[in-house]
C-alpha cells in the first residue's frame, strides 16, 4: 500500500505556479504535510483525490494512476476538504448515509451501522438530526472527517482537519485518526506542526509549490541537534541581533523577547542551548526559504 | 451613504466580464427589436424607428433586458448574504435604513443603465443596416426621451422594486428572479389576452408595463402620424400608473421597514429536532472504543442503476418539499385558473364556451416564461453541489457521473410533469367551474403532456440544459447560454425572422393556432411526430454527452473532459455519433418533405413568387379567355389519402371579337390535368411552369369571336409529405374546404402582391388602389366572384369516403352509396356567381322545416350546445327577408360548420359555411354574443339573397356591396330582435376596429365609394356608414331603394357607385354622408 507522487507540477490559469516538479513516496501510516499558507498543500491534496489535473507528473496509488483511473482512486479514497459546504436543509445523519450511498455502501444496514459509529466517534451522535445548516464550525468540522471515514477508505486526505477544533476534540481526532492510521495512508496537511509531531511518522514540508524537506519527524529535528541557541532579550536588542545571528524564530514570553539562533558553535553571549522541536525545524527551513528569495 | 455605495457597486459591476456581454446583448436587443418591427406596420410610409413604434419598445424593456434584471437586481443586497460578508455588515456602524435605500437606489441605477443601453442599441439600429435606410427617419429624440420617463423608467422601477422586496422577504435570491418573471408574465398573458379580447381596459390595467395601452394608442394611428406623433396619454395611464408604481413604492416601503441587518442576514436558527435522549444514552456507551463496523462496497452496473433510482426519488423530493416550490406551483395554478376562466375563450364581443381547445391554450401563453424557469431549475439541480460547496466530497466518491446526472434529469424530468399535470388539472377545474363536462382527455394529455409545448418539450429542454452544463462546467455560463439561447430563438421566430422550425430546438410544427375542432391536428400530427422524433434523437445525444463530458472537480478543461470521456466510454461515443446521424438524417427526410415538396414556402420566396407571376404573366391580364357559363363537374375526394380527382364538363363563351387560340391554366404544384379538350378536341400543353403554376394549351381549333365552346378537363390534386405551416385546408382529413376545384383560367390577378412596400422592395409599380376603377370597362364586365367565370349554373357530383358527408352548391337532388363511398348530387339551376366550394366532414345533420324551407344543419357532433339557436335565427332572419326584400331565393339551405383554416363565411347557392369558431361553441348564454351570431347568420342569408339576385363587377366598392350592405341590413334586424344596447356594442366594436385597422393600412385608405377590399374598411367603417344612411333614409324606403337598383341592373354586374347615385339622385345624401363616403375622414363621426 503505497502512494507515489512523481514530479508532479501544476500552474494556475492566472500564472501562480503551485506545484514545483513535487515527488513523494508516502506509506502505510500517517503523513504530515507542513507549509505555510499557499504553499500547495490543498492544490497537491486536489490532485490526489483526482479533483484536479496536474499539467505534469503522475499520481499512483497501489498501482493505479490516478488521472487516468480515477474511478479506482476513488473506491479507496476519504477525503476531507479544507473548505466545504453541506445541504443545508437536511441532518447530519441523512446526509451520511446519503454519502455513503454514493461511496458504494449498498447495503441499507451496513450504511446505517458505519453511519451510527462514525458519527459517535466525532461526536456527533447527539447532533446527528440537527440540520446543518445550524452546525457551528467545529460540528462541521467533525462531520466533515466522518464523512471522510465513510466507507474503509484507504487513502484518507484530510486538509486541515484541526482547523475549528476545541482541544478535546482534537484530542478525540488525534485518537481516531492514529487508529485509522495503522492499517491505510493518511495524508494530513496543517500548519499546527504540534498536528504531526503527535500524530505523524512521516512529514513533508512544503513551501512556494516544492517540498524542501522529507523525513519523519525524529529525523527533522536531529537534523538541527546542537545547533539551536536560546535567549532572551530587549526588545530593541533583536535588530541588532537579526544582523548577527541567524534568528530562527522570536517570539514574546513574559513581557520579554525570546529569540532562537541558529549556529554551529556556541554564540556565547548569554545564550543558552535548545533542544530542536519540529517548530524549529519548521521555522528554520521557511527562513531559508524566503533567504534564498531575497537573495534572488 | 448613498455617495459611497453607488459608485463602489458602479464600479464593482465593471470589474465583471459579464456586465460587458450584457451591454452587447443589451445592444444587440435594441437592433434585434428594430429588425423585426420592421415588418410589424405594412405601410412603405412607416418608418422602423417611427416615434410610435419607440414608444412601444419603450414600454416592452425587452426579453434579454428582463432575464438581466432578475440576474442582477438582488444581487446588490444577496451579495453579502452569499459571500458571508454578511457578518462584517451586521457590525458596521451604519444606518440600516440608509444602507438598504443605498443598496437599492444603486440597483435601480443599474438597472437603468442597462435599459439605456437597450434604448442605444435601438437607436443605433439605424447605422447597422438592418434595413434599407430609407425605412429610418431622424431620431425623435423629445418622443423617445418622453417615452422612457411615462414607461420605461416606472417600469425599471416597478421591476426593481419587485425583485428587491420578493428578496427581503424570503431572504433568497430565487424569489427575487420569480419576482421579475411574475410580473413579466403578467405583461406577456395580458399581451396575449389583447389580441381576443372585445374590452381592453381591465386589460390595459393589470399590464404591469402599460404595453397594451400604448399599442392601442400606437396602432391606431396613422402611418404618418405614427411617424412623429407624441403619445397624448389620458386617465387610463394615470389608472394603471397609479396601480403599478403605486404597488412599487409600497412593496418598497415595506421592504424598507422589515430590512434590518439583525433580520436580513442574521439567518436565525430554525427549531431543531429534539433528540431522543434514551436514544443516546443507549448509544453513549459507543463513544469511547467503538470499532467502525467494516462494510462492503459494491460497484455494480446493477446497484448503479438501483442507485439512481433511490437517489431520483430523493432528488425528486428535495426539489419538491420545500415550501419555495408549492408556493410556484400555486400561483401557477391561481393564474392557469384565472387565464382559464376570464381569457382563453373570448369569442368577438363575449365569451366562448370552456371548451378543451380553449383550456389547453394557457400553455402558449404561459410556457416562454416556464421554459426558461424550468432551463434554470434544472440547472440548479445540476450544479447543485457546486452552488452548496460540497462538490470536493461528491465529486470524490467512486460513482459515476451518469448515475447522479441521470437521477437528477429523470426527477428533474418528473418535477416538470407536475407542471402538464397542474395545467390539466387547472383546465379541469375551470371546466367544471362553469359547469362544462365535454372534456377532450386526449386532447389534454396531447396538449399538456406531448410535444406540442408540453411536458415532452420541457424534457427537451432539460436535456439541452445538461448538454450546455456538461460543456461548460460552469453553472452561470449554464443559464446565460441556455436561457439566451431559447429567448433569442422563440423571439426570432416571433417577429419572423427565423421561418424553418426544424432549426429551432424541441419546436414541431402546428404548436399554436392549428387545433381544429373538426380535423384535431389533422396534417401537422404526422409532421409534429417526425420533428419530435429529430429532437428527441438529437437530445439523446446531448444528454449522453453532457453526462460524459460533466466535470468533476475544478480546472479541467473541454479537451480534456472530452478526450477522458471518450476513452472511459467508446460505446457512448458510437451512439452519440448515432444519433447525431440520425439527427442529420431527419433533417435531410424533414427538409425533403416540408421544403423541397413545396409544402412549405417562406414569406419572402412566396411574395416573390408572386411578383415573379405578375411580372411573368401580367401581359395575359389583357388576353382574350374563355368565360365559364355553366359547369357539370364531378369529384370525388379521398381526405385520407389528402387527394380529389375531377372531371369538368364547362361550357364556355368568348365574349369578345378577338379568337381565343390558347388557353392559360393556373396548375399549381400539386395539381395535375390528365386531359383537356375543346369541343372533344385535346388541347396541346405549350409551356408548363410548375413554381408559379401556370400552363398553356394550343387549341387545335381556336375559339372564334362570341363563340361558344364546351372545355373538358380532367385533374387531380393530392398533398404528399407533410407541411410546417400551410394548413392545406382544401384537403383535410375531416371537413375539408376546397374553394375552387376548376383551374383558373388565364391570368390570376389575386395573387398579385397589393401591399406597396412589398410591390416596392420586388421592384413592381406601386398600386393607387387594389382594385380597379369603376370607370374600367373591361372590370366593369368581370365578375368579382371569379374572373373567369359569368353567371354560373350547373351540376354537381361529390363522392367522399363513407364516413363524411360531401356537399357543392345548389340544392340536393340526389344521395347514393356505391363501392363503399358517398355520392351526393348537387345542382344550380339559376345563375349565382361563381362561388363553386366543394366541402366534405363527419358531421352531425339537422334538419327542420322553416316556412317551407329546407334547413339543414351540418355540425361537429361536439358541437351540439346551440343547434336550437341557429334554427331561431335563420327562421327571424328568414322572415325579415321575405318581409322587407322579397322572397328568399332558395327551397334549400345548408348551414355547414368548417374548421377554421380559411375564411370565417362563406355564402354561396343553398349553402352557408360557417367557421368552427364563429358561434359554434360561442357561449349563447351572454346577450351579446348571440346578438352578434344571430347577426352574422342573417348577414350571410342576406348574402344569399343578394348572389341569386346579381353578380357583382369587379370594380372599386364590391365589398361595399357584398358586405357592408348586407351587414348593415343585418344591423337593422339585430336592432329589431334585440334593441338598440346589443346593436350599440356591435358597433362600438367596428368603430374600434376600423379606428385599429386603419393604423395598419399598408398603402392608401381610400373613401368608401372607392373602397378596394381591405379587411377593415367595408365591414367596419362601410357597415356603419350604409347603416347610418340607413337610419337616416328610413330602413323600408331603404329596402326599397335596394330592390329597385338590383333590379335596373338587369345583366349588368351591379356596381355600388350607382346605388350611391341613386342614392344622391334621391335627394338622400347630405354634406355629412357625402363627406363620410367621398373622404376618409380623420374622425369617424358616426
Ligand atoms: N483556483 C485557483 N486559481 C488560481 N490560483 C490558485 C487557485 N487555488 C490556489 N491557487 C494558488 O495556488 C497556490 C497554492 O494554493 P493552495 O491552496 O494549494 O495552498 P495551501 O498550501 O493549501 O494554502 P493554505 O494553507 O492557505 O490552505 C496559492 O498561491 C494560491 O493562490
Ligand atoms: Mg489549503
Amino acid at each position: 500500500m503505497n502512494l507515489e507522487i512523481k514530479n508532479l507540477s501544476k500552474t494556475y490559469p492566472n500564472g501562480v505556479q503551485a506545484l514545483k516538479n513535487v515527488s513523494l513516496s508516502i506509506g502505510k501510516g500517517m503523513f504530515g504535510l507542513l507549509g505555510e499558507n499557499g504553499a500547495g498543500k490543498s492544490t497537491l491534496m486536489r490532485i490526489i483525490t483526482t479533483l484536479q489535473d496536474a499539467d505534469t507528473g503522475e499520481v499512483t496509488f497501489e498501482g493505479i494512476n490516478a488521472a487516468s483511473n480515477p474511478m479506482e482512486i476513488r473506491k479507496r479514497l476519504g477525503y476531507l476538504p479544507q473548505e466545504f459546504g453541506v445541504y443545508p436543509s437536511i441532518n447530519a445523519e441523512e446526509m451520511l448515509l446519503h454519502l455513503a450511498d454514493l461511496k458504494g455502501i449498498a447495503d441499507k444496514g451496513e450504511r446505517k451501522e458505519q453511519v451510527n459509529a462514525l458519527l459517535s466517534k466525532v461526536n456527533l451522535w447527539n447532533d446527528r438530526k440537527k440540520k446543518l445548516c445550524g452546525y457551528s464550525g467545529g460540528m462541521k468540522q467533525r462531520f466533515g472527517i466522518a464523512q471522510a471515514l465513510l466507507g474503509d477508505p484507504k487513502l484518507i486526505i484530510v486538509d486541515e482537519p484541526t482547523a475549528g477544533l476545541d482541544p478535546v476534540e482534537r484530542n478525540r481526532f488525534y485518537n481516531l485518526l492514529s487508529e485509522i492510521g495503522e492499517n491505510n495512508v493518511v495524508i494530513l496537511s496543517t500548519h499546527i506542526v504540534e498536528d504531526v509531531s503527535t500524530l505523524c511518522n512521516n512529514m513533508a514540508i512544503m513551501a512556494n509549490g516544492e517540498v524542501i524537506q522529507t523525513g519523519t519527524p525524529a529525523e527533522l529535528e536531529n537534523s538541527l541537534a546542537d545547533k539551536l541557541w536560546v535567549k532572551e532579550i530587549q526588545k530593541e536588542e533583536l535588530e541588532e541581533l537579526l544582523i548577527s545571528h541567524k534568528v530562527i524564530a522570536n517570539h514574546f514570553h513574559l513581557g520579554k523577547l525570546s529569540v532562537t539562533v541558529m549556529s554551529d558553535k556556541e554564540p556565547g553571549n548569554g545564550f543558552n542551548p535548545k533542544e530542536a522541536s519540529l517548530e524549529d525545524v519548521y521555522f528554520n527551513f521557511l527562513g531559508n526559504i524566503k533567504e534564498s528569495d531575497l537573495r534572488n | 451613504m448613498l455617495g459611497k455605495i453607488l459608485p463602489f457597486e458602479i464600479k464593482f459591476l465593471h470589474k465583471n466580464f459579464f456586465t460587458y456581454l450584457i451591454y452587447l446583448a443589451m445592444m444587440f436587443q435594441g437592433i434585434w427589436y428594430m429588425k423585426g418591427f420592421n415588418d410589424y406596420y405594412k405601410s412603405d410610409d412607416s418608418l422602423m424607428n417611427s416615434a410610435g413604434t419607440m414608444y412601444i419598445l419603450l414600454c416592452t424593456i425587452g426579453m434579454i433586458l428582463m432575464i438581466v434584471f432578475s440576474i442582477i437586481t438582488g444581487t446588490t443586497l444577496y451579495r453579502d448574504l452569499k459571500n458571508k460578508t454578511d457578518q462584517y455588515f451586521y457590525t458596521l456602524p451604519v444606518n440600516e435604513k440608509k444602507f438598504f435605500m443605498s443598496r437599492f437606489t444603486a440597483s435601480f441605477v443599474i438597472n437603468i443603465i442597462f435599459s439605456l443601453v437597450y434604448f442605444a442599441g435601438c437607436i443605433i439600429s439605424k447605422y447597422t443596416g438592418i434595413a434599407p435606410p430609407d425605412r429610418f427617419g431622424p431620431t425623435q429624440w423629445m418622443q423617445i426621451i418622453h417615452g422612457y420617463l411615462l414607461f420605461a423608467l416606472p417600469n425599471v422601477f416597478i421591476l426593481t422594486t419587485a425583485a428587491y422586496s420578493a428578496l427581503v422577504f424570503f431572504r433568497k435570491m430565487a424569489p427575487s428572479y420569480l419576482a421579475i418573471f411574475f410580473v413579466s408574465l403578467l405583461w406577456i398573458i395580458m399581451e396575449g389576452v389583447s389580441h381576443t379580447a372585445s374590452d381592453l381596459f381591465l386589460i390595459k390595467i393589470i399590464d404591469p408595463f402599460g404595453y397594451v395601452y400604448v399599442k392601442d394608442l400606437v396602432d391606431a394611428m396613422g402611418a404618418m402620424q405614427r411617424n412623429t406623433a407624441f403619445l397624448t396619454i389620458d386617465y387610463v395611464y394615470f389608472i394603471n400608473r397609479f396601480i403599478w408604481v403605486g404597488a412599487g413604492i409600497l412593496l418598497l416601503v415595506i421592504s424598507r421597514k422589515k430590512f434590518t441587518f439583525k433580520y436580513f442576514f442574521g439567518g436565525e436558527s430554525k427549531k431543531v429536532k429534539s433528540v431522543n435522549n434514551s436514544d443516546s444514552a443507549s448509544f453513549s456507551f459507543l463513544k469511547q472504543h467503538i470499532k467502525i463496523p467494516e462494510v462492503s462496497l459494491t460497484y455494480s452496473l446493477k446497484e448503479y442503476l438501483k442507485k439512481a433510482a433511490r437517489l431520483t426519488v430523493l432528488e425528486f423530493k428535495n426539489v419538491t418539499r420545500p415550501v419555495s416550490f408549492k408556493i410556484i406551483i400555486g400561483i401557477m395554478a391561481v393564474m392557469f385558473i384565472l387565464y382559464n376562466l376570464l381569457f382563453n375563450p373570448t369569442y368577438y364581443i363575449g365569451s366562448a364556451l370552456p371548451v378543451t381547445t380553449n383550456m389547453t391554450l394557457t400553455r402558449l401563453q404561459i410556457n416562454f416564461m416556464l421554459i426558461i424557469i424550468i432551463i434554470i431549475w434544472a440547472n440548479e439541480l445540476f450544479f447543485k453541489e457546486k452552488t452548496v460547496d460540497v462538490w470536493q466530497i461528491t465529486d470524490s466518491v467512486p460513482l459515476p457521473s451518469w448515475v447522479t446526472l441521470a437521477s437528477k434529469f429523470i426527477a428533474m424530468c418528473g418535477v416538470v410533469l407536475i407542471f402538464g399535470l397542474t395545467l390539466i388539472a387547472c383546465g379541469l377545474f375551470a371546466q367544471l367551474v362553469q359547469g362544462f363536462t365535454d372534456f377532450n382527455c386526449l386532447l389534454y394529455i396531447n396538449d399538456a403532456l406531448g410535444y406540442r409545448w408540453g411536458w415532452l418539450t420541457y424534457v427537451l429542454f432539460v436535456m439541452f440544459t445538461l448538454f450546455i452544463g456538461g460543456l461548460t462546467g460552469r453553472r452561470y455560463a449554464t443559464t446565460i447560454l441556455s436561457v439566451g439561447y431559447f429567448i433569442i430563438m422563440i423571439i426570432s421566430f416571433d417577429l419572423g425572422i427565423s421561418e424553418e422550425i426544424r432549426f429551432g430546438f424541441g419546436l414541431v410544427p402546428g404548436i399554436e393556432g392549428t387545433y381544429s375542432e373538426l380535423n384535431g391536428y389533422g396534417m401537422f400530427d404526422a409532421a409534429a411526430a417526425k420533428y419530435f422524433l429529430m429532437w428527441a434523437i438529437l437530445s439523446v445525444a446531448l444528454l449522453i454527452a453532457g453526462m460524459g463530458l460533466w466535470a468533476r472537480g475544478t480546472g479541467k478543461s473541454i479537451l480534456k473532459r472530452t478526450v477522458s470521456g471518450i476513452r472511459s466510454n467508446p460505446a457512448a461515443l458510437i451512439i452519440i455519433a448515432a444519433c447525431i446521424f440520425g439527427f442529420f438524417f431527419m433533417q435531410g427526410y424533414i427538409k425533403k418533405n416540408v421544403n423541397e415538396n413545396r409544402n412549405f414556402i417562406s414569406e419572402k420566396q412566396t411574395d416573390e413568387e408572386s411578383a415573379l407571376y405578375e411580372k411573368k404573366y401580367g401581359h395575359l391580364s389583357e388576353l382574350t379567355q374563355p368565360k365559364i357559363r355553366h359547369v357539370d363537374l364531378e369529384v370525388d375526394l379521398f381526405p385520407e389519402n389528402r387527394k380529389y380527382v375531377y372531371r369538368a364538363v364547362l361550357e364556355v363563351v368568348n365574349r369578345s371579337k378577338e379568337k381565343i387560340d390558347t388557353l392559360y391554366l393556373n396548375i399549381d404544384y400539386r395539381s395535375k390535368v390528365e386531359k383537356i379538350s375543346i369541343n372533344n378536341k385535346a388541347l396541346l400543353k405549350e409551356t408548363d411552369d410548375d413554381i408559379l403554376g401556370m400552363e398553356s394549351y394550343k387549341l387545335t381549333e381556336s375559339i372564334n369571336g362570341f363563340d361558344k365552346a364546351v372545355l373538358y378537363i380532367e385533374g387531380s390534386k393530392q398533398y404528399t409529405g407533410f407541411s410546417q405551416e400551410d394548413f392545406q385546408a382544401d384537403l383535410a382529413f375531416n371537413g375539408l374546404f376546397i374553394e375552387r376545384v376548376i383551374p383558373v383560367i388565364g391570368y390570376n390577378a389575386g395573387r398579385e402582391l397589393t401591399e406597396n412596400k412589398k410591390r416596392k422592395e420586388h421592384g413592381l409599380e406601386k398600386l393607387k388602389s387594389r382594385m380597379s376603377s369603376v370607370t374600367d370597362t373591361n372590370a366593369l364586365r368581370t365578375s368579382y366572384a371569379a374572373g373567369d367565370a359569368l353567371m354560373v349554373s350547373g351540376r354537381t357530383t361529390v363522392s367522399t369516403t363513407l364516413s363524411q358527408y360531401a356537399y357543392a352548391p345548389g340544392e340536393l337532388v340526389k344521395i347514393r352509396e356505391e363501392d363503399n363511398r358517398n355520392y351526393f348530387q348537387y345542382s344550380v339551376s339559376k345563375e349565382n356567381p361563381f362561388y363553386w366550394h366543394i366541402g366534405s366532414g363527419k358531421f352531425k345533420q339537422f334538419e327542420k322545416v322553416i316556412s317551407g324551407k329546407k334547413v339543414k344543419i351540418l355540425y361537429d357532433p361536439k358541437h351540439y350546445f346551440y343547434i336550437d339557436k341557429y334554427i331561431t335565427f335563420v327562421s327571424s332572419s328568414l322572415e325579415y327577408i321575405e318581409r322587407n326584400l322579397g322572397p328568399f331565393p332558395h327551397k334549400e339551405l345548408r348551414i355547414i360548420e368548417i374548421p377554421h383554416y380559411q375564411d370565417e363565411f362563406y355564402s354561396f347557392a343553398n349553402t352557408i359555411a360557417i367557421s368552427e369558431k364563429e358561434g359554434w361553441y360561442a357561449n349563447m348564454k351572454e346577450k351579446d354574443v348571440e346578438a352578434y351570431v344571430h347577426f352574422c347568420l342573417a348577414r350571410e342569408m342576406i348574402r344569399q339573397w343578394l348572389h341569386s339576385k346579381a353578380g357583382t363587377a369587379d370594380v372599386q366598392g364590391a365589398e361595399m356591396i357584398l358586405t357592408a350592405i348586407p351587414e348593415a341590413l343585418a344591423l337593422n334586424h339585430i336592432k329589431n330582435q334585440y334593441g338598440k344596447e346589443q346593436l350599440d356594442i356591435i358597433l362600438t366594436k367596428k368603430r374600434k376596429d376600423y379606428i385599429k385597422g386603419r393604423g395598419d393600412e399598408p398603402n392608401v385608405q381610400p373613401p368608401l365609394l372607392y373602397a378596394d377590399g381591405v379587411d377593415y374598411l367595408e365591414q367596419n367603417k362601410g357597415t356603419l356608414a350604409v347603416f347610418h344612411l340607413m337610419q337616416q333614409t328610413g330602413s323600408k324606403q331603404f329596402h326599397k331603394l335596394l330592390n329597385t337598383w338590383i333590379s335596373s341592373s338587369g345583366d349588368n354586374y351591379l356596381v355600388f357607385k350607382d346605388f350611391y347615385s341613386l342614392l344622391e339622385t334621391e335627394n338622400l345624401l347630405g354634406t355629412d354622408e357625402k363627406e363620410l363616403f367621398e373622404t376618409v375622414q380623420r374622425d369617424l363621426k358616426i
